[in-house]
C-alpha cells in the first residue's frame, strides 16, 4: 500500500535520530542518496495507529536550517519541498540548548511538529531534569520523551505520531528580534512575495534567511527577481551600523537568549558530576598515550579489514565462482548443448561480473562493520581530532586517515569509507590518494618480483615499493591540493560526543544497510566494467572464444597488450617482454593477475623456446615446472632497476575495475576520466623517469617522463584557477 | 584576546567576533558560540591542534588558527568560583 503520510525526522547529528528511525521502521527502511549531493538518504515505512503505513525520511543531521554543506543543504531542500506533513525534531535531552536551536529554526518554519527527547535516561543520571510538559507548553508543540530502547516508549511515540497526524498544527510560539530587527525583516518581508510563493513559506522566513545570508534562499531571491542584491546588503548594513554587529550574529544570539530563558525555566540540574567520559578522554586524548592508543586501534581495524581479505574473501570467491561460473556453465554446455560463445558470455562475462562484486562481500562487510563501531562509540572524532593536525599538513581532514589506510587493504572499501568525510574536495581528494596506498592484491606481484630480483633481501624491496607510494601519495595530495582542488580545505568544527558503548544491534543492522547499498548502486557500475573486460578477455580478435592452453595469449585483451608494447619500452618493457605488456592489462581485472599471467606466458614461452645450455641444466628435460624467477629475470636482463621501473607502473597505474568503476560512481563522470588518466600518466612518467635515469641513461624519454608530469599538473592548475570544487 | 590564545582548562567569555568566513560563523553562531557564551578549553590534541573547549553543555573541538576570529575575555577568578567549577557544562 502506498504510504499516505510522510514523516520527516530532523535533529542535530548524533542526537540518536536513527535509532528512533529504526524504532520507528524496523528493518522495512533502504538508502539512497539525495539528488545532486552523495548525502546517504534513509527512507523506511512505519505503521501508526489510524493512519496505516506512513513514509519516514531520516535527514541528515545538521544544527541549523543554514546550507553551508551537502548535509545541510539536502535537509534545506527537503524541507523546503514540503513533501513531508509532519515532522519529528528529535532532541538530545543532554545538550538540550543547542539542540533547542534548531527546534527554533524549524518553528519559524511554522511547520506541523512533534519533539521528540531521547537519552532521557542519561540526563537523569547526570542530574538533569526537563520539564517536558512545561517546554511544549512554550514551544506550543507535542513534546514527549523517549529512551529509544525502551519498547513502551516507542508506542508511545507512535501513538504521538498517529493523533499529531491526523491533527497536525504548527507551533504557536514567535520570536521577536528586538526593534532595529524587526523593522528590517518587516521591509524585506514586503519583497519577498514571489520567492514565498515559490517556496510555499512565510515571507517573513524568506526575508530572516536573507537577513541571515542563508545562500539557498539568498539565490531564490535573486532568481524569482523579489529584490536585488543590494537591498540585502543595503539591509545588513543598515542593521551592522545601528546593532555593531551584523544580523546573523544578532539573529543567532536572539534566539539563543530565547533558549536561555526556555532552559531556565525547564530544566533543573541538581549538581554536575565528571562524566566516564571525560575520564576516558583523559587516556586516549592524552599528549603521551594518545598516540599509541590511536595507532592501536587504527592498527586493529586495518587487521580487521586485512582478515577479511585473506580467508574469507577466497571462501567467498571460490563460493561465487562455483555458483555464478561454473554451475552455468555445466548448465548451459552440458544440459543445453548451448554454443561456446554463450557459455562464455554468461560464465566468463556476467558470471565473471558477479563473482568479482560477490568477492568484496568480506572485506566491505569488516570495513563497514569496524567503521559502525568507530562512530557509534564517539571514537571516529576522537581519531579525527588526534590525526587532524598531521593530516591537515596534506590539506586533508583527520578523519581521511581512516579510508587511506583502508586502502592498504582494499581500494574498494576504502573509496566507500570516504563517505565519512563531510566535504566534497576532502572525499575528492583522499579518493585520489587512495591509489598510492598499495592494496593487499598488488602485494603477490611485489612478493614474486623481490624473490627474483632482489632474493637475499626480498623484504627491502617490498619495503621500497609501499614507502615510494606512500611518498607519491603524499606530493600528489600537495601537488593537487594546489592546482587540480584549489581551494580552502573545510573549517574543522566538530562535536566530540560523550561516548557509548557500541550497540551491536544498531551496528549490525547499520553495516547490512550499508553493505546491501555498496552491493546495488556500485554494484551497477561495477559489473558491467567486470562484464565488458571479461568478454575482452574470453574472446579472440575474430571473435572466436579462446579455449585450452594457449588462450592467454590470444585473447582480445592480449592483443591490445601485445599490441601496445611499444607504449611501454620506455619504462624498460622490451619488444619480446610481450607477456609484461598483456598483463598490465590483466592487472586491470584484480592486481593480483599480473603475476599469474606473467607467469602463465613466460612459461608458455619456455616451452616452445628450443633448451639453450643455460636451461639444460637447471630444467632437464622440461620436467621440473620453470622457474618463474629465472624466467622474470631473462625478460628482465638488466636487472633489478628495470624490474622496478615495471614495478612503478605497476603501483600508480589505475586500479583494478571494482576500484575504477566505484570511483566514477563517487566523484562523477569527469573527475573519474580524470583519475584514469592522471593515475596512467603519473605511472608511466615516474617509469620512464626511473628507467631512463637509472637503466637506459637515455635523456630524451627522460625529458618526455618530466615534459608530461609538468604538462599534467599546469593543466590541473590551469583548471583549478577556473573551477573551484565547491567546499561543500 | 582570542579563543586561540586560551590555555588548557582556563574559562572565558565570548565577546564577539572578528570580521572573517561568513560560513564558518554561521555554523559556530549554530552551535552557540555567541555573545555571552561562557567556555572553557579542555583538552590539547597531542600534536598541539586542534583543542578541545566546552560549551553549553557538550564538547566541540576547534583549530587554533580557525578560532582566532572568536574574541573572548577570560573569566576573573570570581567569575569562575561563582559560576562553580562546572559551569562551562551549562
Amino acid at each position: 500500500m502506498a504510504a499516505k503520510f510522510t514523516i520527516g525526522l530532523i535533529g542535530n547529528p548524533n542526537c540518536g535520530k536513527t535509532t528512533i528511525f529504526n524504532g520507528l521502521t524496523g528493518a522495512r527502511q533502504h538508502i539512497g542518496n539525495w539528488p545532486g549531493v552523495t548525502v546517504e538518504k534513509k527512507e523506511g515505512e512505519a505503521s501508526l495507529p489510524g493512519c496505516g503505513a506512513v513514509k519516514v525520511v531520516d535527514l541528515p543531521g545538521v544544527y541549523s536550517l543554514t546550507a553551508t554543506s551537502e548535509d545541510e543543504r539536502a535537509t534545506l531542500e527537503y524541507v523546503l519541498s514540503h513533501e513531508a506533513d509532519l515532522y519529528v525534531n528529535v532532541l538530545d535531552a543532554t545538550t538540550l540548548e543547542r539542540n533547542l536551536y534548531l527546534t527554533l529554526l524549524m518553528c519559524e518554519l511554522q511547520v506541523p511538529m512533534v519533539v521528540v527527547v531521547t537519552m532521557m535516561d542519561i540526563a537523569r543520571q547526570r542530574n538533569i531534569d526537563i520539564e517536558l510538559d512545561h517546554l511544549a507548553e512554550h514551544l506550543g508543540v507535542p513534546v514527549i520523551g523517549v529512551n529509544a530502547n525502551n519498547p513502551l516508549d516507542l508506542r508511545r511515540l507512535f501513538a504521538t505520531l498517529g493523533t499529531s497526524l491526523s491533527a497536525a498544527k504548527p507551533p504557536t510560539i514567535r520570536l521577536d528580534y528586538g526593534n532595529e530587527l524587526e523593522q528590517e525583516i518587516d521591509i524585506l518581508s514586503s519583497c519577498t512575495v514571489k520567492t514565498a510563493e515559490a517556496l510555499k513559506v512565510s515571507r517573513r522566513w524568506v526575508a530572516l534567511k536573507a537577513l541571515e545570508g542563508e545562500p539557498l534562499v539568498t539565490r531564490a531571491l535573486l532568481d524569482y527577481h523579489d529584490m536585488a542584491p543590494e537591498v540585502i546588503e543595503g539591509a545588513i548594513a543598515r542593521v551592522t551600523e545601528v546593532l555593531k554587529d551584523p544580523p546573523d550574529i544578532e539573529l543567532a544570539e536572539a534566539r539563543y537568549g530565547v533558549i536561555a530563558g526556555l532552559v531556565r525555566d525547564v530544566v533543573h540540574v541538581r549538581q554536575s558530576k565528571m562524566y566516564l567520559s571525560e575520564v576516558i578522554d583523559r587516556f586516549v586524548l592524552n599528549r603521551f598515550l594518545g598516540i599509541p592508543v590511536f595507532l592501536a586501534i587504527m592498527g586493529a581495524v586495518f587487521a580487521l579489514v586485512g582478515f577479511a581479505g585473506g580467508a574469507p574473501t577466497d571462501l567467498c570467491g571460490d563460493c561465487g565462482a562455483y555458483l555464478f561460473q561454473h554451475l552455468p556453465e555445466r548448465f548451459l554446455s552440458g544440459v543445453c548443448h548451448a554454443p561456446d560463445w554463450l557459455v562464455a558470455v554468461v560464465s566468463s562475462g556476467i558470471g565473471g561480473a558477479l563473482n568479482v562484486l560477490f568477492s568484496f562481500v568480506p572485506v566491505i562487510f569488516c570495513m563497514f562493520f569496524a567503521l559502525s563501531i568507530l562512530e557509534d562509540s564517539g571514537y571516529m572524532a576522537r581519531a579525527a581530532f588526534l590525526a587532524d593536525r598531521f593530516m591537515r599538513a596534506l590539506g586533508l581532514p583527520g578523519k581521511s586517515f581512516v579510508p587511506l589506510l583502508v586502502g592498504f587493504g582494499c581500494s574498494v572499501p576504502a573509496i566507500m569509507a570516504t563517505r565519512t568525510l563531510e566535504s566534497k574536495r576532502d572525499r575528492m581528494l583522499t579518493i585520489f590518494m587512495i591509489p598510492f596506498m598499495s592494496c593487499g592484491a598488488k602485494m603477490p606481484v611485489y612478493a614474486a618480483f623481490a624473490v627474483a630480483f632482489c632474493p637475499e633481501a626480498p623484504a627491502r624491496l617490498l619495503l621500497m615499493l609501499y614507502l615510494t607510494g606512500i611518498v607519491l601519495g603524499v606530493l600528489t595530495g600537495l601537488a593537487l591540493k594546489k592546482t587540480l582542488f584549489r581551494g580552502e580545505p573545510a573549517h574543522f568544527i566538530m562535536e566530540l560526543p560523550p561516548y557509548h558503548c557500541p550497540r551491536l544491534k544498531h551496528i549490525l543492522l547499520h553495516t547490512w544497510e550499508r553493505l546491501t547499498g555498496f552491493l546495488w548502486r556500485a554494484g551497477r557500475f561495477i559489473v558491467p566494467m567486470m562484464l565488458v573486460m571479461g568478454l575482452l578477455n574470453s574472446f579472440d580478435i575474430h571473435g572466436k572464444v579462446c579455449t585450452g592452453e594457449t588462450a592467454a595469449s590470444q585473447t582480445l585483451l592480449s592483443s591490445v597488450g601485445k599490441a601496445l608494447v611499444p607504449a611501454f619500452e620506455p619504462i624498460g618493457v622490451e619488444r619480446d617482454n610481450w607477456p609484461a605488456s598483456v598483463a598490465v592489462f590483466t592487472g586491470l581485472f584484480a592486481k593480483e593477475s599480473v603475476i599469474g599471467t606473467l607467469n602463465g606466458l613466460y612459461e608458455q614461452e619456455s616451452a616452445r623456446r628450443p633448451p639453450s645450455t643455460e636451461d639444460a641444466g637447471a630444467a632437464p628435460g622440461g620436467e621440473s615446472r620453470p622457474d618463474g624467477g629465472r624466467e622474470m629475470r631473462r625478460h628482465f636482463p638488466k636487472g633489478f632497476h628495470q624490474a622496478f621501473a615495471y614495478l612503478l607502473f605497476i603501483l600508480l597505474y589505475v586500479p583494478c575495475v571494482g576500484a575504477t568503476a566505484l570511483v566514477f560512481k563517487e566523484v562523477g563522470k569527469g573527475y573519474g576520466c580524470v583519475f584514469v588518466c592522471f593515475l596512467t600518466v603519473l605511472g608511466w612518467s615516474v617509469a620512464t623517469i626511473y628507467h631512463a635515469v637509472l637503466v637506459s641513461g637515455s635523456l630524451p624519454w627522460f625529458c618526455v617522463g618530466a615534459g608530461l608530469l609538468a604538462a599534467m599538473f599546469g593543466g590541473f592548475w590551469a583548471y583549478g584557477r577556473r573551477h573551484r570544487v565547491d567546499m561543500s | 584576546m582570542t579563543m586561540a590564545d586560551m590555555k588548557t582548562g582556563e574559562m572565558a567569555e565570548i565577546t564577539g567576533y572578528a570580521l572573517g568566513n561568513a560560513t564558518y560563523r554561521a555554523k559556530l553562531l549554530a552551535l552557540g558560540l555567541t555573545h555571552g557564551a561562557r567556555i572553557k578549553v579542555i583538552n590539547v590534541a597531542p600534536l598541539g591542534d586542534p583543542f578541545e573547549l566546552a560549551v553549553r553543555g557538550y564538547h566541540l573541538s576547534l583549530r587554533r588558527d580557525e578560532a582566532k576570529v572568536i574574541k573572548v575575555r577570560t573569566l576573573t577568578k570570581e567569575e569562575v568560583r561563582a559560576a562553580g567549577s562546572d559551569a562551562a557544562r551549562g
